[in-house]
């Protein structure tokens, strides 16, 4: 099992989006996209992270653009800390 | 090099604007050409004349522009008047405008975008500028774009632009031109970083209300009625205490209406403002960026004394993201709701936000929206907020 620091809590992820979708929404549409791919844990690895915000980024409008807003800032956070800061972009 | 900066409140016809703006800017700058400024005209001046006639006055400053809900400067706050801002310093800017925001938002921003450098050698900072068009309806969006456009470390900071409260037509300008349902982008790279803080006063006056039907940025129904019906139940008993009763509001006072009471997300202990600017005949209300279907709203106000601290609040959180060094001046994105609930009292928030960086200079407008965005952020677009910009001495 990958360390701790390399998975998001599924709550975390829903916090991340409410910051645009409210929490009521972010967590609505992220439980939908985990039940879509079959995920049930209370936290997920990085190519589960993903897998969500992409399924998440097929959505139209504001959802769709904060997913990929998101998956943006959440490949980031999971780079390791000494990537230099250049080649971090969205 | 030493940052200075030069504001202006003036009135008039547009053309004896541009005039007494211009002898502002350079009495105050001692004759030095500022780097960058930008006015905002409300709608007794013409934003693009006012910018045609400015332009060549500034000299080689990157001019930006947006039409306003109301003008301000330390020295006090103004109607149907325009205001600047101006700063000369070792700062480099570049700028972009685009339109056909609300109908291709992505490739309007990349448009805005596309000519502008990611890093500049000997500056190490760097801070972006939006202002777009919100009755475009789509601020979030638009300013999440632009982030990712921009990159991940970039500090955003900006402003929707106003038209008195009319939700016509509002106007955002670079160099000589001016557009409606567009976007100007402009990025500052500096010696020092330049602080963007933000703050509202705002607090839930409903219990959770959920969007039932929603198409991008119009809220036709919440909780299966009319959205309108339900903002007018709700807040009703509020609006009764200042002898207004939502039933019987004029034309004139709709927009002013729905920008005192706005709606609130919650995203954890705070909440993020979205701001109704339009009712439709069926009822429906316009936001300023996308609600979606299925999203929880609260409806929400804020007394005066709120507004004041908030204000405050804003000035000192863009103090703390100067790394110690003193503010020359600031830009000041300040929502129209705030003047609206504060009234005369209006004034001393302005001032409060000069006197927390210490007395400067400070000039800014009142927004249909505010944009403050810093690295990791996952939201942009605010409403009922003061943004403060801070230029660092």
């Amino acid at each position: 099992m990958p360390p701790l620091a390399a998975r998001r809590l599924k709550t975390d992820l829903v916090m991340m989006l409410s910051e645009s979708l409210g929490q009521e929404k972010a967590n609505e549409t992220v439980a939908a996209a985990a039940q879509q791919l079959q995920l049930s844990g209370r936290d997920f690895d990085r190519e589960e992270t993903l897998a969500i915000l992409e399924l998440m980024a097929s959505s139209p409008g504001l959802v769709g653009i904060v997913a990929r807003f998101a998956k943006a800032r959440a490949i980031l956070s999971f780079m390791p800390s000494d990537e230099p800061a250049s080649s971090r972009r969205t | 090099m030493t940052t200075k900066v030069a504001t202006a409140l003036v009135s008039g016809t547009t053309k004896d604007a541009a005039e007494a703006l211009a002898t502002h800017v350079k009495a105050q700058l001692g004759g030095e050409p500022p780097a960058f400024a930008m006015v905002f005209a409300s709608t007794q001046q013409s934003l693009a004349e006012l910018m045609a006639n400015l332009n060549g006055r500034l000299g080689p400053a990157t001019l930006l522009g947006a039409s306003t809900a109301g003008e301000f400067t330390e020295a006090g706050d103004a109607k149907g008047s325009a205001a600047i801002f101006a700063v000369a310093g070792d700062f480099r800017v570049f700028a972009g405008i685009a339109t056909g925001l609300k109908g291709d938002l992505e490739g309007a921003v990349q448009r805005a975008a596309r000519d502008l450098p990611m890093t500049l050698e000997g500056y190490p900072h760097r801070t972006a500028i939006i202002l777009l068009d919100p009755l475009a309806g789509n601020g979030e969006e638009a300013t999440l774009l632009v982030a990712a456009a921009l990159g991940g470390d970039v500090r955003l900071a900006g402003g929707a632009a106003g038209d008195d409260l009319q939700m016509k037509a509002t106007f955002v300008g670079l160099g000589e031109t001016a557009k409606s349902d567009a976007l100007v982008l402009a990025v500052l790279f500096s010696k020092a970083p330049l602080g963007v803080g933000v703050c509202h006063g705002h607090v839930p006056i409903s219990e959770g209300l959920r969007v039932t039907r929603a198409e991008g940025n119009v809220v036709h129904e919440i909780e299966g009625r009319p959205a309108w019906d339900v903002w007018a139940e709700r807040t009703r008993a509020s609006a009764a205490k200042r002898g207004v009763d939502p039933a019987k509001l004029a034309a004139a006072d709709l927009g002013g209406y729905l920008l005192r009471y706005e709606a609130g997300l919650a995203t954890g202990n705070a909440y993020k403002i979205r701001a109704p600017l339009s009712r439709s005949p069926d009822g429906s209300l316009g936001f300023a960026c996308g609600i979606p279907q299925g999203s929880v709203i609260r409806i929400t106000e804020s007394e005066p004394s709120r507004q004041i601290d908030s204000a405050r609040q804003a000035a000192r959180n863009a103090l703390a993201q100067t790394n110690g060094q003193k503010s020359a001046g600031a830009i000041v994105f300040d929502c129209i709701c705030r003047n609206l609930i504060l009234g005369d009292d209006f004034k001393r928030a302005v001032q409060s936000i000069s006197e927390e960086l210490g007395g400067v200079k400070i000039a800014g407008f009142e927004t249909y929206g505010e944009i403050a965005l810093d690295a990791g952020d996952m939201s942009g677009f605010h409403n009922t907020t003061t943004v403060v910009l801070s230029f660092p001495e």
